[in-house]
């Protein structure tokens, strides 16, 4: 995150819409200048180098921004330890050996260095070698460039601002179940509608660059409200920041548009910010294929044992009573089109919980559909709903016991 | 009815319209469609349902236990009796002020013992939860949870970081009866008030040396009850504390560091001047954000800056820390600087150790067992040992330096009032003589109540 004065000195509003003042491809002469002058500091002391990347650079550069892109660039590169003795052990060594003699500071120094078989002067260096303030600054990884710099530091100014929200409202087209998974992986609520379909025109290729790959048609999107759970009663900064981990998830969508209400301050008048496909931003890591090991090990178990069915990880969002409906699974026979199946593998649940699902699965005339439920995640002991095909797991899911509903 | 806890809040499943009952925190969420109500309101909300003759079933606690006889009362003093008496008639909700070394953790431990419940207990280092830890297993037979510092272990008896409290909140909230604050001081004020919110526990102990005053005390009371029982330095020194000498040494600038001071210095209150006259009353934030505005105030803003990091470790402070350990070579000394860059200039000129937040956790402990058994005979810290570390033996402390005002100095003097045989604890504090530091030392010895300061 952004302290606060640097992240007023990024923003201007107009009316009641806060404008994040985004670094730019204008902003890549200045940020190369500050790219060479970190090179050129590597091997001296970190703190030396971060006081000197906060002086003008030979290109002029906005303080607020150098700052800000500076703060990103030390975090990019590791402390690296250049020490003649473990750090550590040389501070046992010398602080111990001082505090049992009353010799002059030289000779417990001259004495511990012999003893640890280096010199004075190097031993007096790794003293503190370890340590942040004090360790050396270390080469920048591979593939750290201007444009690298200005999304990460575009990313901690928005989140910076979102933190601040009670709640973000998200459309979104394309690749819309990570943003459903992260909301919900971190307990925030989740209210999701359709959205009107895209035209292909409209799209914005991923942070993957899948865009080619895709169907040349309109895509289906969703409009979602997340809020966390106390944000009914007042802004809470642990809702804030799970709502900050949606916007990496968001730039994995093929376009999107997030719409934030944040408080300047606690107890001040609220702006909007609102940030959308295109902006300059850097994406998260893309989310792994499967949520859990238990996901991954069914599909690879029925994939081994049921040579005539097709398993499709997160098949399209199903429609029932105005909200949206992300399976876990279809299962579909290769020759016979009309045998598909939905799984889906429910977390914490209730009798009543299970009896909503299945009623709503009901409204949206969804017969084929199985409920795994983990038998340590149970709230009650009540018995389950009938005429349900729910399968209770252990650890692991019984694909025969999948089989044996599907091909009944 | 169904009450359940979800995710740091209650909600209540299949109730009646309930919008003309006054139901304590309790509010339609149009989201879910559900009435929802937060967490730490959890016994008013159950009250009043139940004043309502209605059905209710209480699912809100996940399990239930039974941790009351694995407790071994521990042996209390006198007013530490009186302290958890107190808590007891304020129906087990409250907040004892004891000063550092008087035993607030037995308190808490006799607290727990009395009430029997599943207890959380939040600390604020990973330092002090290992202490905690060491603490509780010599009176409680059962085991004792973890939550920080890599365990997450949940148990009956639970300790856990403010951090990691925090982040665990939602998932664990339900699952404590009895919730005990170390350093609540820190509370009342900020985000970590959120880990108490979202916690369902009626029974609420706060323990604190320095209690803050305000809308912070006002929030605190809300959130664990009101202050039940207070007893001050003075209270307890020469009996059940360390007899105490506070020494007061005036040292001056440098030719250079008077010039490079009061043209910083005088940077600043112009500036400070100018918004006095326009806003009288106006906070220390009120200032900064005032000052943040223009290119001038930004230049004043960091003057002050450097003026304060010359005055947290002048070079006659430097020459009065080597006397000073050079005086008290025989005894074990704790030196408390403004920041960590003064810490670790006066480790490598003196060869003392620093513990410092950059010190890794094993090091530090190893350091301090070392300076326990003699073998380190002084520390140096800026921020780390100001609280809660316990550090008995230690005779005398130089104070360098300090940032966070009365509560910070209270909190240092602490380190040395544990008592011990014939102790008689010394406290050195270095004040640079004609600059802002000397009115700021005076405000935060007031903190220790009516004592005479040594000067010299």
């Amino acid at each position: 995150m952004v302290p606060g004065a640097l992240s007023r000195l990024s923003t201007h509003t107009v009316g009641n819409q806060v404008v994040l003042h985004y670094l730019t491809e204008r902003d890549h002469p200045w940020l190369r200048s500050l790219i060479e002058e970190y090179e050129r500091g590597v091997g001296s002391r970190r703190s030396d180098l971060l006081a000197r990347l906060a002086e003008p650079l030979t290109v002029p550069a906005p303080k607020a921004k150098q700052r800000l892109a500076a703060d990103v660039l030390q975090r990019l590169a590791e402390a690296q330890i250049i020490a003649a003795v473990p750090p550590r052990e040389a501070r046992w060594e010398v602080f111990s050996a001082a505090s049992l003699t009353a010799a002059t500071r030289n000779a417990v120094l001259e004495e511990t260095a012999a003893l640890l078989g280096t010199d004075a002067a190097s031993l007096e260096a790794a003293l503190f070698a370890d340590l942040r303030s004090e360790c050396t600054a270390s080469p920048l990884p591979a593939g750290v460039s201007p444009e690298r710099i200005a999304q990460e530091a575009n990313l901690r100014l928005v989140n910076t601002w979102i933190q601040r929200a009670r709640s973000v409202r998200i459309t979104a087209w394309g690749n819309t179940r990570a943003l459903v998974r992260q909301a919900r992986l971190h307990g925030l609520i989740c209210n999701i509608r359709r959205a009107p379909r895209s035209s292909p025109a409209a799209r914005v290729t991923t942070p993957g660059g899948k865009l080619d790959a895709l169907p040349q048609e309109p895509i289906e999107g969703v409009e979602l409200e997340v809020s966390g759970p106390l944000s009914l009663f007042r802004h809470t900064l642990i809702y804030g920041r799970a709502l900050c981990a949606l916007v990496p998830r968001a730039l994995w969508c093929q376009r999107f548009e997030l719409c934030a209400v944040c408080e300047a301050s606690p107890g001040n008048a609220s702006t909007t910010l609102v940030i959308q496909s295109g902006d300059p931003l850097r994406a998260g890591r893309e989310l792994k294929a499967f949520d859990s090991r238990l996901e991954e090990r069914f599909a690879k178990d029925f994939r081994k044992a049921a040579s005539d069915w097709d398993v499709v990880r997160e098949p399209r969002p199903l429609e029932s009573e105005g909200s949206l409906i992300f399976p876990d699974f279809e299962i579909a026979h290769r020759r016979d089109p009309k045998r598909r199946w939905l799984l889906e593998i429910v977390g914490f649940w209730t009798p009543k919980y299970l009896e909503e699902k299945l009623r709503k699965l009901r409204a949206a005339r969804l017969e084929n559909v199985i409920l795994c439920i983990d038998e340590a995640r149970a709230c009650t002991d009540a018995a389950l709903p009938r005429d349900a095909k729910i399968l209770r797991y252990k650890r692991r899911i019984d694909v025969a016991a999948v089989l044996a509903i599907i091909q009944d | 009815m169904k009450l359940l806890f979800d995710h740091g809040t209650l909600i209540l499943a299949e109730a009646p319209d309930l919008s003309r009952r006054a139901i304590p925190g309790l509010l339609w969420d149009p989201r879910v469609e559900l009435y929802r109500a937060p967490a730490y309101r959890y016994a008013e909300v159950v009250e009043a349902l139940g004043a309502l003759r209605m059905p209710l079933s209480d699912e809100v606690h996940k399990t239930r236990a039974d941790p009351s006889r694995r407790w071994r009362p521990p042996e209390l003093r006198p007013y530490q009796q009186a302290a958890v008496m107190a808590w007891q008639l304020a129906e087990k909700r409250g907040l004892v002020i004891l000063p550092t070394g008087s035993g607030k953790t037995r308190v808490a431990v006799a607290a727990m013992a009395t009430s029997g419940a599943r207890t959380l207990c939040l600390v604020p280092t990973r330092a002090l939860l290992t202490q905690w830890l060491a603490e509780l297993s010599k009176l409680y037979a059962g085991p004792i949870g973890c939550l920080g510092d890599g365990r997450q272990d949940l148990q009956d008896v639970t300790v856990a970081t403010f951090e990691s409290a925090f982040r665990w909140m939602p998932r664990i909230g339900n699952q404590f009866d009895l919730l005990v604050v170390d350093e609540t001081h820190h509370f009342g004020c900020g985000v970590r008030d959120e880990a108490l919110e979202m916690c369902i526990a009626r029974q609420r102990l706060g323990l604190s040396a320095t209690p803050p005053s305000g809308p912070p005390l006002a929030r605190l009371e809300e959130l664990l009850g009101p202050v039940v029982y207070q007893l001050g330095v003075g209270d307890l020194a020469g009996s059940w504390l360390a007899e105490l000498d506070l020494v007061v040494l005036r040292v001056g600038l440098t030719r250079d560091e008077r010039a490079r001071y009061d043209a910083d210095y005088r940077l600043f209150s112009d500036m400070n001047r100018r918004f006095r006259a326009l806003h009288p009353a106006g906070t220390w934030q009120e200032l900064v954000s005032a000052a943040s505005q223009t290119a001038e105030g930004r230049a004043a803003l960091r003057a002050w800056r450097r003026s304060r990091q010359l005055l947290g470790f002048t070079h006659a402070k430097a020459e009065a820390v080597k006397a000073l350990l050079a005086r008290h070579r025989d005894a074990k000394v704790l030196v408390f600087t403004a920041d960590n860059a003064a810490a670790y200039s006066i480790a490598r000129q003196e060869l003392i150790m620093p513990i410092t937040c950059e010190i890794g956790r094993r090091e530090r402990e190893g350091a301090l067992a070392a300076f326990r058994e003699g073998k380190l005979r002084a520390l140096v810290s800026a921020r780390v040992l100001n609280e809660g570390i316990d550090v008995p033996d230690a005779e005398v402390a130089i104070i360098v330096g300090g940032t966070q005002g009365e509560r910070e100095h209270v909190q240092r003097i602490g380190r040395l009032l544990r008592p011990s045989p014939g102790k008689r604890a010394t406290v050195y504090e270095l004040v640079t003589l004609s600059t802002s530091e000397a009115r700021t030392a005076a405000e935060r010895r007031r903190g220790l109540g009516p004592r005479r300061a040594l000067s010299a």
